[in-house]
């Protein structure tokens, strides 16, 4: 092999600095290795499973400003995730998220006319599997 | 034996290029959202595979375009590790200047951009410090170029290494599937044969620096065996990417060759370009 017989002549090493970066790079790559092996083992297989959160509403021109919180629960992502927030019958706002990924929270906000019900309802109205 | 070892100055300006290259090379992939969202849509086991092949590459990569020609397996091995390294520092460094990685995501989405993205930046950093060199590294390149390997495996790998640099920064965009399902018949079998006329003419007739060195080639069939070759593993390595990043999954056999042909487009470019200039 042509490369052994230059190695015999003359050897080209790395400093303290490339060792250094090779190490960190060995452990970036161990690491993951560990962590997306243990992941595939020890993880469930459930389906996104949206948990919605509304903070305290903002009033803004005659508008509340809510917060919404959307935790995904389950292993799988949600894509283009449709949120609703109705307060009473008729005044409802959507919320569209492009991905909500596994045990991961996107966060947004809806505007709804003044005044506000009592309680406000929140629904997840769709989302696909990728 | 003797043993030559960088000083920490020379590390660092091959840093520089390295950083510099795989900016150049990854930021296409760094600004596409489809890039960010690749991690986390395809199942962890393409990822560990995906981080495991490109380890590979960039060792074969050390092995034939470093600019240092006395080189072992394991130096070769860390040169490649160092380059996973740089390529992770960028992918955190600029997505998270970006706003892609958010404290609310997860720890398995935080891994899964950062890998998709740092694989992608660490084979620009293994281009940009090897071919974005000074002049004493050019003088170095062109005595290691003399003594580069050649024969039929070695053609392969040059082919392999150009069209993976070439398509790995945009085979998870949704164009390649709206592309490829869109296509008309006869514009996917035309595209087929102007992949398969570059890749004869590109390394037989431009007279495109290198091609003199490889003759009429090392396959059988001459020209165009060579370029048959040189288009079959475009084809190859387009479809084992775009089923590493799941586009496979749910889709007929038309629409698999449709979106193969069309990736396979550029990776016979890369492919055949990188048998000529690396």
């Amino acid at each position: 092999m042509p490369q052994a017989e230059n190695d015999s002549q003359q050897k080209q090493g790395k400093n303290a600095l490339e060792w250094t970066v090779a190490l960190a790079g060995a452990a970036i790559v161990l690491f993951v290795l560990g962590f997306f092996s243990y992941q595939i083992l020890t993880g469930a297989d459930e389906p996104a499973d949206l948990v919605i959160t509304l903070g305290t509403p903002q009033v803004k021109a005659q508008v509340a400003e809510i917060p919404v919180t959307v935790h995904n629960r389950g292993d799988r992502v949600a894509e283009a995730a449709i949120i609703e927030v109705c307060s009473g019958p008729s005044a409802c706002a959507q919320l569209t998220f492009d991905y909500v990924p596994f045990h991961s929270t996107q966060t947004g906000r809806v505007g709804l006319p003044l005044p506000l019900a009592d309680s406000l309802r929140t629904r997840v109205v769709s989302f696909r599997d990728p | 034996m003797e043993q030559t070892t960088p000083t920490i100055t020379e590390t660092l300006k091959e840093y520089g290029r390295g950083i510099v290259g795989g900016l150049l090379f990854a930021f296409a992939p760094l600004y596409t959202m489809e890039i960010w969202w690749q991690g986390f849509l395809v199942p962890m086991h393409h990822l560990l595979i995906a981080l495991v092949s490109t380890y590979l590459v960039l060792i074969a990569y050390a092995y034939y375009v470093g600019l240092h020609k006395h080189r072992t397996m394991r130096y070769n091995a860390a040169e490649a590790l160092e380059s996973l390294a740089l390529g992770f520092g960028i992918a955190y460094v600029v997505l998270k200047l970006v706003g892609q990685l958010p404290p609310e995501i997860s720890m398995a989405e935080f891994w899964a951009r950062m890998t998709t993205e740092g694989l992608a930046s660490a084979i620009g950093v293994a281009v940009g410090s090897s071919q974005l060199g000074g002049q004493q590294q050019e003088g170095d390149d062109a005595a290691a170029q003399d003594e580069q390997p050649s024969g039929m495996v070695h053609e392969i790998a040059y082919t392999t290494l150009g069209a993976l640099l070439i398509i790995v920064g945009f085979v998870p965009t949704a164009e390649i599937i709206v592309i490829g399902v869109e296509a008309p018949p006869l514009m996917v079998l035309i595209t087929a044969l102007l992949s398969f006329l570059l890749a004869l003419g590109m390394v037989h007739y431009m007279d495109f620096r290198g091609a003199q060195q490889l003759g009429e080639g090392v396959f059988a069939g001459g020209s165009v065996g060579d370029a048959c070759v040189t288009y079959t593993v475009a084809l190859i390595v387009s479809a084992a990417l775009l089923w590493g990043v799941g586009r496979f999954e749910g889709v007929g056999l038309q629409a698999m060759l449709c979106m193969t042909v069309y990736l396979a487009w550029p990776a016979t470019l890369g492919g055949a370009a990188a048998r000529l200039l690396l």
